[in-house]
């Protein structure tokens, strides 16, 4: 249903709505004043008739009075005067239907109907009459006659005897006639369909209809108690009810007595209401006419309004829908308008010109990132969390054979293209990169691995992949990339193997190399005994020489056995000082923790006991401990001390110094003597094997000893270093646990 | 202890006679020798020595022919007879690993040559 015949249908309901309203309320209250206008003119016509009826019943008592009150005046025996008369009396008064005159016996003397003459009758009225009363009685319908009312009235004599009672018979009906407006209401009320007078009994006095039976009981006993305590109670003489769409209008006469006769007859009036309405019913199908006419031509007319109220609304929605189909020329062609459609249709002009804008340059901008996507050399793609590829970039093909279709419809293709012995590391990395990760780890993963692309070559392929999250924080899948990493393995490989030959390489010159040394060493044990075994015996036979020299009192073979020992002897040194310097990088370290003050006080003893014509003044600091080699650091101190003490012989007062100094935090010890000292202009020579500062002739000495003293502190991860002036002494300084270079 | 038999081990007649000097002049004058390791064993082990008993030291060279010195005090310390004998090595090589393994095993002395009688002395006053 569209907006046009939306506004149609509910201007034209509210319409119609109003109309029936209208008209259902005009309907009513005119109903409503006509049945009150009828009921009450009926109610009135009920009562009038009555009275009107009590009129005439009364004034025939009158009649039938002055009937029997006339003739005494006149004669004295007033039956005989009535006898001659009833037949007179009839004739005048049509609408007797029987003149009756009883005698003081009850037998009848004189009638209208001759056959009844000489008859006695003892009825009511002659009782009544005879009882000296006059009136009338109310005779329902019976057999023969119609419902009728018997006056009677008594008559005396000239004696004052009651002698004759006259009777007139007059039938209601007759009476009834001669009401006024009866049997007919006034047309504007309409035919009553019934009329009926009923006695206090209930029974049937007289009705219009010839379908009821008069003198049956037609009104219950309970509606005519409720109709008397009604009357009874209020001043209405009426009351109406309503049954069926007929209405009941029951009336009492309020004249009530005639002469003390009451005459309590109930007067019923039905009518049917659609009688009553019948005219208001021709005019409600007029009015209906009408209503659907005025409702037609206003349809017409609405729908004329809607459709031009609703016109720029169509034309704004086939615009709207013309847009949205991505078409924005059209709108640029509806005509201007001043009021609010004009409003909406220019705000849409600027809308269609905006979005037609945004759309070029989103375009642009998807070709350009189309252009970047798509022409990437690696194979990149976003996988969703349930595994489907949301992009997968078209360089799939030129990488793996397979194009980004067949990917995007079966998923586990990447899977099962990866080499069966990869394919279980790749399966794990899936299985934990797509389990929804937490937003803080957005770290990277990367692995290696091999694809069998569609041609069947093996391919090596570095992935790497994170989780993307969305703004809110949910996890929207990972984006992968691939590359191509084949020839960097094969470089790799090329690279593994030659590391792999040069390995090799290295590993036989390493062997070679140890071979060497070994051989070297071996060459240097053997040469080493061989040489100091012969040594050995030189110096035996030297010693021995020298005792027998000496026993002999020989000066000179003494001397000469003295320097052959002491030769032997030097040789000896050579010897061992060159196996320990050659050995020294191969020995190896084991640290203890050793006393250097206990040491050196030990080695000074030895080195006095070997000398014992020097004196020289020790001083040593108590309590250095070190932690090192205790062989090698008591090799080293020993050619410390043995060189301060070698050197500080052309000393007048000898003085040789072990001290520790301490600062930031780093310990270098020293040993300082007050000899001769050296230029420090060639210190650099000083620890080179054989290199010496000074002559053999002044100091002894083979020049092999510092160079084994910084060999031992090199291998114990120290520094040894000198300082010293010519003929002030020198100062040897060493660390032994890598410390730095430390200047007292 | 004044051991009055010394077993000496010594290849080389030169050294045998400047250790039977220095022996001499501590006054120790019952001296067998061995030349070679064997020769060595045989005379602590041999059926020979059934009838004599042990010697009271042993002065061993290291640089023997076919069985060396190291070889000889293993068999020395293995045996219960000999386990508690006295060992001296007397030998021209200052080899440290030598020295180590002698050590280990159980000697009295590492002397290097040539022996002299001071020294010998000073070893006996502690044996």
């Amino acid at each position: 249903m569209n907006f046009s015949t939306r506004i149609l249908l509910s201007y034209f309901l509210l319409f119609a709505i109003s109309m029936a309203t209208l008209i259902g309320y005009l309907y009513w209250s005119t109903t409503a004043g006509k049945q009150e206008s009828v009921v009450l003119e009926l109610r009135g016509n009920a009562v009038r008739i009555l009275d009107d009826l009590a009129g005439h019943i009364h004034d025939h008592r009158m009649e039938l009075s002055a009937m029997a009150t006339a003739r005494i005046w006149y004669d004295d025996s007033p039956a005989a005067y009535l006898q001659e008369r009833i037949a007179s009396y009839k004739e005048i008064y049509s609408i007797y239907d029987r003149i009756t005159l009883f005698d003081a016996d009850g037998r009848i003397i004189g009638d209208s109907n001759q056959a009844a003459i000489g008859t006695v009758d003892r009825c009511l009225c002659w009782q009544d009459g005879m009882s000296g009363k006059s009136g009338f009685h109310v005779v329902a319908a019976q057999a023969q006659h119609d419902s009728s009312i018997h006056y009677y009235q008594g008559i005396r004599n000239r004696r004052g005897r009651l002698a004759t009672v006259l009777a007139i018979r007059i039938p209601l009906s007759h009476i009834m006639k001669h009401v006024r407006g009866f049997p007919q209401f006034p047309a504007a009320l309409g035919t009553p369909l019934k009329i009926e007078l009923v006695d206090t009994d209930g029974r049937l006095l007289y009705s219009n209809r010839t379908d009821s039976v008069i003198g049956d009981k037609t009104l219950a006993l309970a509606e005519l108690r409720h109709l008397t305590g009604h009357l009874n109670t209020t001043s209405d003489d009426s009351s109406v009810s309503e049954q069926n769409g007929m209405l009941t209008i029951l009336a009492l006469s309020r004249h009530k007595e005639v002469e003390n006769h009451p005459i309590p007859w109930i007067m019923l009036v039905q009518i049917d209401k659609e009688q009553i309405f019948a005219d208001i019913r021709k005019h409600r199908a007029n009015i209906s006419l009408f209503a659907l006419l005025l409702m037609g031509v206003s349809g017409g007319l609405i729908w004329m309004v809607a459709a031009r109220l609703s016109r720029p609304v169509k034309e704004l929605a086939e615009q709207a829908a013309e847009m949205s189909r991505g078409r924005f020329e059209s709108i640029r062609e509806l005509p201007a308008r001043s009021d609010e459609f004009g409003c909406l249709v220019e705000s849409m002009r600027t809308m269609g010109s905006r979005l037609d804008a945004a759309l070029g340059e989103l375009k642009e901008r998807e070709e350009k990132f189309k252009t970047v996507a798509d022409l990437t050399i690696n194979w990149e793609y976003w996988i969703a969390p349930d595994g489907d590829f949301l992009y997968i970039s078209p360089s799939c093909q030129s990488i793996s054979g397979y194009g980004s279709e067949e990917f995007r419809q079966r998923p586990g293709l990447l899977t099962e293209i990866i080499h069966p012995e990869d394919r279980p590391m790749f399966m794990q990395h899936l299985s934990g990169a797509l389990h929804e990760p937490d937003e803080t780890t957005t770290a990277h993963e990367e692995l290696e691995f091999r694809i069998m692309t569609k041609g069947g070559e093996t391919r090596w392929l570095n992935h790497v992949c994170r989780p993307i999250f969305g703004a809110e924080g949910e996890f929207l899948g990972r984006r992968a990339s691939n590359f191509d990493i084949t020839s960097r393995k094969k470089y790799e490989e090329l690279i593994h193997n030659l590391n792999a030959d040069l390995e090799a390489k290295v590993l036989s010159r390493t062997a070679e190399l140890e071979s060497s040394v070994r051989d070297l060493e071996g060459f240097c044990y053997a040469v080493s005994h061989e040489i100091r075994a012969p040594l050995a015996r030189l110096e035996g036979f030297s010693r021995a020489l020298n005792e027998e020299a000496s026993i002999c009192g020989n000066e000179q073979h003494c001397y000469y056995a003295g320097r052959l020992v002491a030769a032997s002897r030097q040789l000896q040194e050579v010897i061992d000082g060159l196996l320990l310097f050659t050995r020294l990088p191969r020995l190896a370290i084991i640290r203890q923790k050793v006393n250097l003050s206990d040491l050196a006080t030990g080695l000074t003893a030895e080195l006095l006991a070997l000398q014992p014509e020097r004196a020289v003044d020790f001083a040593i600091t108590p309590g250095i401990s070190v932690a090192a080699d205790p062989e090698l650091i008591r090799t080293c101190l020993r050619i410390l001390l043995d060189n301060a003490v070698k050197f500080t012989s052309l000393s007048p007062t000898a003085r040789v110094e072990l001290g520790i100094n301490s600062e930031r935090g780093k310990e270098a010890f020293f040993v300082r003597d007050n000899g001769a000292g050296f230029d420090m202009r060639f210190s650099d020579k000083l620890f080179v094997p054989f290199q010496r500062l000074h002559s053999q002739k002044n100091f002894a000495g083979i020049g092999i000893g510092l160079a084994t003293a910084k060999r031992i502190i090199e291998r114990h991860g120290g520094r040894i270093w000198a300082d010293s002036r010519p003929g002030e002494g020198a100062t040897f300084f060493f660390t032994l646990n890598g410390g730095e270079e430390i200047n007292p | 202890m004044k051991p009055c038999r010394i077993l000496l081990v010594e290849d080389n007649g030169d050294d045998e006679y400047l250790t039977r000097r220095a022996l001499n002049k501590t006054d120790i004058h019952d001296v067998e020798v061995a030349h070679d390791g064997i020769e060595a064993i045989e005379i602590l082990f041999g059926e020979k020595r059934m009838e004599l008993p042990l010697p009271d030291l042993v002065i061993l060279d290291l640089r023997l022919p076919m069985v060396d010195g190291v070889e000889v005090l293993e068999s020395i310390r293995n045996d219960y007879r000999t386990m508690g004998l006295p060992v001296i090595i007397l030998t021209s090589s200052e080899d440290i690993r030598d020295k180590e393994t002698c050590f280990n095993l159980g000697i009295a002395a590492f002397i290097s040559k040539p022996l002299q009688a001071g020294a010998l002395q000073e070893i006996m006053k502690h044996l």
